[in-house]
């Protein structure tokens, strides 16, 4: 990949990342009770899918 | 469901060619490699030709119907970001080097750990810090130093904050 393929200028898009990242954690922050033990009850069953995980070829 | 059909749904962008290829990265990388975090959003770092590509990727969902709120695309009510390649070669050869994974009956590609604690290197907020030191443990250290040196600034403040979380560990 030659470097003419990256962005030269990147901060507006890390600048939009952390804008945007700040305003959904605050949005969770701010969550009902419920809605927090929903999000909860998503990341135990991301997390055990996650760990149900198998190497099918691990590249270099 | 959740996490299945997003990866389900990342694997008919790579079908489609909207992508060229993807990658998992961020929080769901930590909880793949250790314990379960309290993480909300899901990184995808994805391969693309260029910035029109990337807009192209939004207008695929947008003419789907999925709600777009700021950078995030809602798959299955989960907030996903794409992180293209062409802003960093890091995100590139993360991508390029990742493994090839299946969950269930659902293949996926998830970064490698060494990629992904220079990734948490690169953004090094407290939370960060905190996961890194709590993955370098499983990591292979000589790859770690490896990656970092590739893709390093020339300040080296890469392998500089590598050396502060040793120190704090």
């Amino acid at each position: 990949m030659s470097s003419s393929h990256y962005m030269k200028d990147t901060k507006k898009f890390w600048q939009t990342r952390n804008k945007s990242r700040t305003a959904l954690d605050k949005k969770r922050v701010s969550a009902s009770f419920s809605q927090k033990a929903k999000i909860a009850e998503k990341i135990r069953s991301d997390a055990k899918l996650l760990k149900s995980g198998v190497t099918v070829s691990p590249k270099k | 469901m959740g996490l299945k059909n997003v990866l389900a749904c990342l694997n008919e962008l790579k079908a489609a060619g909207i992508i060229q290829d993807y990658a998992i990265g961020g929080g769901y990388a930590v909880m793949y490699y250790d314990l379960p975090i309290s993480t909300y959003d899901l990184d995808v770092l994805v391969l693309l030709p260029n910035e029109e590509d990337y807009h192209k990727l939004y207008e695929h969902f947008r003419a789907k119907g999925n709600k777009i709120e700021d950078v995030y695309i809602f798959i299955d009510d989960m907030p996903v970001q794409f992180l293209p390649d062409y802003i960093s070669p890091l995100f590139h050869f993360a991508i390029k080097e990742a493994a090839s994974i299946v969950f269930e009956d659902v293949h996926a590609k998830v970064v490698k750990l060494e990629f992904l604690i220079t990734l948490l290197l690169t953004a090094f907020r407290p939370k960060d810090r905190i996961r890194i030191q709590s993955l370098l443990d499983k990591a292979d250290k000589r790859l770690l130093v490896d990656i970092i040196r590739r893709f390093d600034d020339e300040q080296q403040s890469l392998y500089e904050r590598y050396q502060k979380v040793l120190a704090d560990t």
